[in-house]
């Protein structure tokens, strides 16, 4: 799922300052799992702004800030339900991930979105609290060849042929704290009887499927319309 | 005297506020178990020891954030989390949770500018009426010298409170995003 965490609140009240009425909305699929910008997140964030405001003495009629939930704000499908509120808002603050707020910013013509959350990476629940990141989305999985482990995310430098002479005792020596991912897929090879695999050099990668030419982009030829 | 909501957990705090206000150790009050709290814990039953708001819990774990920030929206002064002491807790761990959570909601009004002293956990057992009519002067005292609380009196209007949108827009909505 994509990880996010939430901004310092003071970036956000510089954000949405000058504006009287702002709807904060959630996202109820992966910002809801990580605990960055569900339905529970949007509703403390909107209690915090109007404190903040009511402490600045910025109380008036004109001054709403309230919150509404979609289920997934990176889909149309589900932005038309709180179109209403967000006609009768000044700013849009958005707790959905980079996709969530983009795909707000262009249902919304003519309105302004802002970003509640920093979108951080795809990832899971290590456990509860803790999330880590484990793909980079680089657009030509490797994970057949390294044992389910990937070395684009998980190692520092992105090796594809590791470890690198800093690997010591199971860490990267970038921080004692990090697991060496070519540790982790060495012993991963060595536990599914394929060691003998990691003896085959894994040729340079094609990063045009990655960053090059804008915006990568998927097509289902047999879904489109 | 300031507004003071305390979350009592009904195996311990509870209790401790019950006999206190048996005792007569604060102002003799019984308390009227019959109201709930309106909104986002309709389960929550409400009494009152002296001026204090009590609010009775199955576990201090069950106290979120945002109760505690309405609270202080609503109109309190300060908010206390009162739970059993560690190791005693009837869930095991309810109540090192609910202080953790109380350290989160701290630092959030603290970062607005808020005091963060006005909200506060204590541990507590059921036969501690003593300490608990202490623990409300002490925490009462030290509210007041904060003066009013954070109350916004922003009335949430129209455009909906936490409800959860779901469902399909109008086909017309999803075409018109579309086609942009
Ligand atoms: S906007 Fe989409 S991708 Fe982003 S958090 Fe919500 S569901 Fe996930
Ligand atoms: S190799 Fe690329 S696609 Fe596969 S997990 Fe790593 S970053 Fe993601």
């Amino acid at each position: 799922m994509i990880v996010a965490e939430q901004k310092p609140v003071a970036e956000i009240l510089r954000m949405i300052d000058g504006y009287r009425r702002i709807l904060v909305v959630g996202c109820g699929t992966c910002v809801t799992v990580c605990m960055a910008g569900g339905e529970k997140e949007a509703g403390i964030l909107a209690s915090l702004i109007r404190m903040a405001w009511a402490r600045e003495g910025r109380l008036s009629p004109l001054i709403d800030v309230s919150e509404a939930t979609v289920e997934r704000q990176c889909e149309w499908e589900f932005l038309g339900d709180i179109a209403e509120k967000v006609a009768a808002s000044d700013a849009v603050l958005s707790m959905g991930c980079g996709a969530g707020v983009q795909a707000m910013a262009r249902m919304f013509e003519g309105k302004v979105v802002l970003p509640a959350l920093n979108t951080k990476f795809i990832g899971m629940p290590e456990r509860q609290g803790l999330w880590t990141e484990l793909c980079a989305g680089c657009g030509d999985c490797v994970l057949d060849r390294t044992g389910g482990i990937c070395p684009i995310a998980r190692c520092s430098k992105s090796l594809l042929n590791g470890p690198c002479g800093g690997s010591q005792n199971g860490k990267c020596e970038v921080s004692k704290d990090i697991d060496c991912a070519w540790q982790l897929i060495f012993d991963r090879m060595k536990s599914l009887g394929r060691l003998e695999a990691l003896g085959t050099v894994l040729p340079p990668k094609d990063w045009f499927k990655n960053r090059d030419g804008g915006p990568r982009k998927v097509v289902r030829e047999d879904m489109l319309l | 005297m300031p507004k003071i909501v305390a979350f009592a957990c009904e195996h311990s705090a509870y209790e401790a506020a019950a006999a206190a206000a048996a005792l007569g150790q604060k102002t003799g009050e019984t308390m009227p178990m019959e109201a709930t709290v309106p909104g986002e814990n309709p389960g929550f039953q409400v009494g009152r020891v002296g001026g204090v708001e009590i609010v009775k819990v199955p576990c201090t774990g069950r106290v979120e954030v945002i109760d505690i920030l309405k609270a202080l929206e609503g109109g309190a002064d300060g908010v206390i989390v009162l739970g059993c002491f560690e190791e005693a807790c009837h869930y095991l761990t309810g109540n090192v949770r609910a202080k953790k959570r109380v350290g989160y909601v701290r630092r959030l009004i603290r970062d607005i500018g808020i005091e963060e002293d006005r909200i506060q956990f204590f541990h507590l057992a059921p036969d501690m009426d003593a300490r608990f009519s202490r623990i409300i002067e002490e925490f009462s005292r030290q509210v007041e010298n904060m003066g009013p609380g954070p109350a916004t009196g922003i009335t949430v209007t129209g455009i909906g409170t936490g409800a959860r949108e779901q469902g399909l827009a109008t086909g017309e909505q999803a075409q018109a995003a579309r086609a942009r």
